[in-house]
């Protein structure tokens, strides 16, 4: 799976690219710790590029979201793919994260 | 006409996404786009959890023979996967935290069996625990048996 970041003003963007699963989530994991690790923690993670997504890849970004608000900010998803979508809806995380239909909408949310 | 694959595969995470690829594939040719995704990811689900569970990491490096054995198969009425592993076993009624799962013991042509009935939907900010939930959520039977040394899992899904 690719990664790659950009900061759009103080919000920190991750887009990743490819399978997200429990063989790949070590990598977000890490990189969701250290930018959690000051407040206020504001950061989108675009997932347009990102095919398939699975349970411990869930927990990571819950890991981050919860984080994120723990740190005066929040971590706000964009462009969900419709498998991923899917899951997101069965295990009802669409409820809990603030999800954007573009990564300009996610960025634009934390003015 | 009933079509059928098997893939066997180290237990090791990175092996899963060749796994994911050819159950996908497979069932698209049989089925649809998202009957592909919805089989793929409990099949996935299925699996990591073997491989932490069955064949804890703690235990040190993994055992060349640990292996995880994927069968599928189609006919015009459901798409079977049977995921089998040669891990340590694991008792269903252990899994109640922090998770709450309902099992009902069933006879199959192979045995005694645990069909999955009820997985309760985790928390919104819980980490873990939505691998089991979602493969009750996706598949329309769960089965699972302790046979010969295996843990096998059995999913099915009817075809609409």
């Amino acid at each position: 799976m690719e990664q790659k970041v950009r900061f759009e003003g103080d919000v920190a963007v991750l887009a990743l690219h490819g399978r997200f699963d429990s063989y790949q989530t070590g990598q977000v994991r890490a990189w969701l710790e250290e930018a959690t690790a000051a407040s206020p923690a504001r950061l989108a993670v675009n997932l347009a590029g990102v095919t398939f997504i699975d349970s411990t890849a869930l927990a990571t970004l819950v890991m981050g979201m919860k984080r994120a608000r723990q740190q005066a900010g929040d971590l706000h998803l964009c462009a969900l793919q419709q498998p991923v979508r899917m899951v997101f809806e069965l295990t009802r995380l669409d409820k809990a994260f603030a999800i954007f239909a573009d990564e300009q909408a996610a960025v634009q949310a934390f003015d | 006409m009933t079509a059928s694959m098997g893939l066997d595969i180290p237990a090791e995470h990175k092996f899963l996404s060749v796994l994911g690829t050819a159950v996908s594939s497979f069932v698209e040719l049989v089925g649809d786009a998202t009957l592909a995704y919805a089989v793929q990811l409990a099949v996935h689900e299925v699996c990591a959890n073997a491989i932490d569970h069955a064949y804890p990491q703690e235990a040190g490096a993994m055992p060349d023979e640990a292996r995880i054995r994927v069968q599928v198969q189609a006919n015009g009425e459901a798409v079977r996967a049977r995921v089998a592993d040669n891990g340590r076993f694991f008792d269903p009624h252990t899994l109640n935290w922090p998770l709450t799962t309902q099992w009902e013991t069933v006879e199959t042509a192979d045995g005694a069996a645990y069909r999955l009935l009820h997985v309760a939907e985790p928390g919104i900010d819980q980490e873990r625990g939505r691998g089991i939930f979602l493969i009750r959520q996706l598949m329309d039977e769960v089965l699972y048996a302790g046979q010969a040394g295996q843990n096998v899992w059995q999913l099915t899904k009817v075809l609409q």
